[in-house]
C-alpha cells in the first residue's frame, strides 16, 4: 500500500518566495550602494512611483513562481522509500530509499518556527547532494514524519547499525564531537580513550627530510633568493616587484612545511568506544576522530626514497555524512613502518589484517615485481606503461580486492568487495587499438579510487564478472 | 608482439546481458537540444560580429558554430551506444562512443533515484532516470526511457533492497 501524495504546507511558497526576495533586495541594494546618489535623484526625478512599481511586479514575480512551484511539489511517504516531486517546466521526481537513510533531522530556522513549521532533511551517506529536503511541514507533521521514518528504518540492511539507541542522536553526536574536538585544540585526553601508538619525532623528521618536495621547495626558494639579489643589484628599486614571486615560493615552502611537519608532529592515536582519536601537531593541536567501522577503502604510499627505512604513508576514504571534504582529514598515519601499519589498520579495518589479506598486502607492498597471486596487464600495455605494466595487479581475498600501481612511488589499494559502491569499465580509443581497458571501483568519497588501469579485455572482463557480484553484497557488520 | 589484440566487443557485451536501447525518440530530443544551442550560438557569434565588424570575431564565432553544430554528426552514434540492462543484482548503463564506459551499479548501494523530464523530452514522451549511489562524483544516468521504463526501472532499484541478502 502506498500512501497518498501530499503538499508541503501551504504557507511554503510565502517563507521560500520571502527568501527570494529578500536575496534579491539585498543583491540590488549591493548594486545601487556605489551609486547611491544617481539612485537618489532618478527617484526625485522620475518619482517613487515607478520604483514602487518595479519592486512589486518583482515580488508578484517571484510570489507567482513560489506559488506555482508549491502547487506542483508533492511528497509521500512510503513503506521503504520517501519520494518528491518538483518543477513544472523541468520535472524531477527523487526516490529516497529508505535503507539508506543515514540520519532524519528536524530543522527549525527562526522565522519559521515563529509560524510553526519545520524543514525536515533525509541524509544518506557520501556526497553533497545526498540528500531529501522537505521544506516547510507543519513542526508536528515533521516530528512525526521522523519518528515513523526511524520506525520503519528498525532493520538495516545497508549500513550497520549504530552502536546503541536512537540511530540519529548517535550519528549527530559523533559528528558534533568530531567537529567539536577540530575547532578546539585543548581537548583532552577522555576518560575512554585509550592510548595505542606514538609516532617517534625522530621518524617525522626523517621521514619529511627523506621526501622530495621540501628540497625542492628549498632550491626553488634559494634560486628565487638569488635571483632577487641578482636583480636588486642589476635593477635597483625598480627590481622590488620581483618580491611578489619569492613571497609566494616562500609561502608555498611554508605550507607544505606546516602541513608536512609542524602538523603531523607527535601524532598520537587512541583507542575510543567511537572509533580511532587521531591527536597531532606542533604548533596547533589537531584532534580527529575516525568513526569505527565507516572506513571504505584504504591506500599506502611508499616514496622512492622511504624504501630503505620501509616506511608508508596511510590515506582512508571515510563515509562522512554531512562533513565537506575540507573538514575530513584523510591521513590514518603519516608515517609507519609495516607492523605500525598493521596496528592503525587493525584499530579501523580489523578485517584486512586478517591472515590472507595481510598476505597479499604484504606481497604488494615488498615485491618488486608482480607478485605470484596477482593478475594484472599483459605486455601489450607496455606501450602505454613501459615502467609500470609488469609491476602493476591485483588480487582479491575473500574479504577485499588489492590493487598495486605505479613503480617508484609504491602505491598499494585496499578496498573491501562489500564496500565498492559502483564498478567502472573505461576504454578510449587507443586503448581499444590495442584491447586494453580500464576497471575502477568506485567507494565513497575521499582520496582513493582503487582502479587497475590498461587491462587486457578478456582480463577486465573476468574482473568485473567476479567482482559485480561480490559488490552486491550489503556491507557486513563488524 | 606476436599476438593479435582480442576483440573488445565481449567487454561492452558480457554473455548473457540483454541491452535495452534508448528510445529512437531520444535521437530526435538530442537533436533538437544541439540544433537549439548551435542556433543560439550562431545567433550569438552574428550578434557579436556585427557589433565589433573585425575578422578574428567572426573567426571565433563560426569556430564555436562549427563545434556546436558537429555536435549534430556525432548524436546518432552516441545515441545508439547508449544501453541499459536489467540483471538480477545490478544494474548495467554504458555510454561513449570514443571514450567507452560500462557502469555497474548493485541494487543494494542504491540511496535515491532521481527521475527528470526535459520540456523537449515531455514533447516526445521521454524520461530521464538518474542512480545516486555514495560513490565520488555525479550520479550514473540512463537516458531515454519511455515514463513506464523509467517507472519499472524505479521500482526495481528501489525495492530489490528488500531481496534477502544471502544468496
Amino acid at each position: 500500500m502506498t500512501e497518498q501524495w501530499r503538499h508541503l504546507h501551504p504557507l511554503t511558497p510565502w517563507f521560500r518566495g520571502g527568501v527570494t526576495l529578500v536575496v534579491l533586495v539585498g543583491a540590488l541594494l549591493n548594486l545601487v550602494r556605489d551609486h547611491i546618489f544617481e539612485a537618489i535623484t532618478f527617484i526625485q526625478t522620475q518619482g517613487a512611483l515607478w520604483l514602487l512599481l518595479g519592486v512589486l511586479a518583482i515580488a508578484m514575480a517571484v510570489t507567482g513562481y513560489s506559488l506555482l512551484w508549491w502547487h506542483f511539489a508533492r511528497f509521500r511517504v512510503g513503506v521503504d522509500k520517501v519520494e518528491l516531486k518538483t518543477g513544472f517546466i523541468f520535472r524531477q521526481r527523487r526516490s529516497f530509499r529508505l535503507d539508506q537513510l543515514e540520519a532524519v533531522d528536524v530543522v527549525h530556522p527562526l522565522v519559521a518556527r515563529l509560524f510553526g513549521l519545520a524543514k525536515l532533511t533525509l541524509e544518506s551517506a557520501g556526497g553533497a547532494d545526498s540528500q531529501l529536503l522537505l521544506a516547510y511541514l507543519r513542526k508536528s507533521d515533521a516530528e512525526s514524519i521522523r519518528a515513523e521514518l526511524l520506525g520503519r528504518r528498525a532493520t538495516p540492511l545497508g549500513q550497520p547499525p549504530a552502536p546503541s539507541g536512537d540511530l540519529v542522536s548517535v550519528a549527530t553526536q559523533t559528528v558534533t564531537a568530531a567537529a567539536a574536538d577540530m575547532f578546539s585544540p585543548a581537548a583532552t585526553a577522555s576518560a575512554e580513550e585509550r592510548p595505542l601508538f606514538q609516532i617517534p619525532i625522530r621518524w617525522t623528521v626523517r621521514s619529511f627530510l627523506r621526501s622530495p618536495t621540501p628540497w625542492g621547495l628549498a632550491a626553488a626558494t634559494v634560486a628565487m633568493v638569488g635571483v632577487f639579489i641578482g636583480l636588486l643589484f642589476w635593477m635597483g628599486p625598480a627590481s622590488l616587484p620581483s618580491l611578489v614571486g619569492l613571497l609566494s615560493v616562500v609561502a608555498l615552502a611554508y605550507r607544505h612545511f606546516k602541513n608536512r611537519l609542524l602538523d603531523e608532529a607527535w601524532f598520537t592515536a587512541f583507542t575510543h568506544p567511537d572509533g580511532l582519536r587521531l591527536r597531532h601537531g606542533l604548533t596547533t593541536t589537531i584532534n580527529q576522530t575516525i568513526p569505527a567501522r565507516r572506513i571504505q577503502a584504504i591506500r599506502l604510499t611508499q616514496s622512492f626514497w622511504w624504501r630503505k627505512p620501509d616506511w608508508w604513508r596511510i590515506e582512508i576514504n571515510v563515509a562522512g555524512y554531512g562533513l565537506s571534504s575540507k573538514e575530513v582529514r584523510t591521513v590514518l598515519v603519516p608515517v609507519a613502518d609495516p607492523t605500525l601499519a598493521a596496528v592503525a589498520i587493525q584499530a579501523v579495518m580489523p578485517e584486512a589484517v586478517a591472515p590472507h589479506t595481510w598476505a597479499l598486502l604484504d606481497q604488494a607492498m615488498h615485491y618488486d615485481l608482480r607478485p605470484a597471486g596477482f593478475a594484472g596487464p599483459s605486455k601489450r600495455a607496455g606501450m602505454l606503461d613501459p615502467w609500470t605494466w609488469c609491476r602493476n595487479g591485483y588480487a582479491a581475498s575473500p574479504f577485499a580486492l588489492v590493487f598495486r600501481t605505479h613503480r617508484f612511488r609504491r602505491t598499494v589499494d585496499l578496498v573491501p568487495h562489500d564496500r565498492i559502491q559502483q564498478l567502472h569499465v573505461t576504454q578510449g580509443p587507443l586503448e581499444r587499438r590495442l584491447g586494453l581497458a580500464n576497471v575502477l571501483t568506485l567507494s565513497m568519497p575521499g582520496p582513493i579510487i582503487p582502479t587497475m588501469n590498461h587491462l587486457d579485455v578478456a582480463e577486465a572482463a573476468r574482473l568485473l564478472a567476479e567482482e559485480a557480484p561480490k559488490a552486491w553484497f550489503p556491507q557486513r557488520v563488524a | 608482439m606476436s599476438d593479435s589484440p582480442p576483440a573488445t566487443a565481449g567487454l561492452f557485451e558480457p554473455p548473457g546481458v540483454v541491452w535495452q536501447p534508448a528510445q529512437p525518440a531520444l535521437l530526435t530530443v538530442r537533436l533538437i537540444g544541439a540544433g537549439i544551442t548551435a542556433g543560439i550560438v550562431l545567433l550569438v557569434g552574428v550578434a557579436a560580429w556585427l557589433f565589433w565588424t573585425e575578422i578574428w570575431v567572426a573567426i571565433i564565432a563560426f569556430a564555436a558554430f562549427a563545434i556546436a553544430a558537429s555536435q549534430l554528426v556525432l548524436i546518432p552514434r552516441r545515441v545508439r551506444a547508449l544501453g541499459w540492462a536489467i540483471r538480477d543484482r545490478d544494474l548495467f548503463v554504458k555510454h561513449g562512443v570514443l571514450n567507452r564506459t560500462l557502469s555497474v551499479v548493485p541494487y543494494t548501494r542504491v540511496q535515491y533515484v532521481d527521475i527528470t523530464v526535459g520540456p523537449i523530452e515531455r514533447a516526445f514522451g521521454l524520461t530521464t532516470l538518474q542512480v545516486n549511489t555514495a560513490a565520488v562524483g555525479t550520479a550514473t544516468a540512463v537516458p531515454g526511457l519511455s515514463p513506464e521504463q523509467a517507472a519499472g526501472l524505479r521500482e526495481i532499484l528501489t525495492d530489490k533492497s528488500r531481496l534477502d541478502p544471502q544468496p
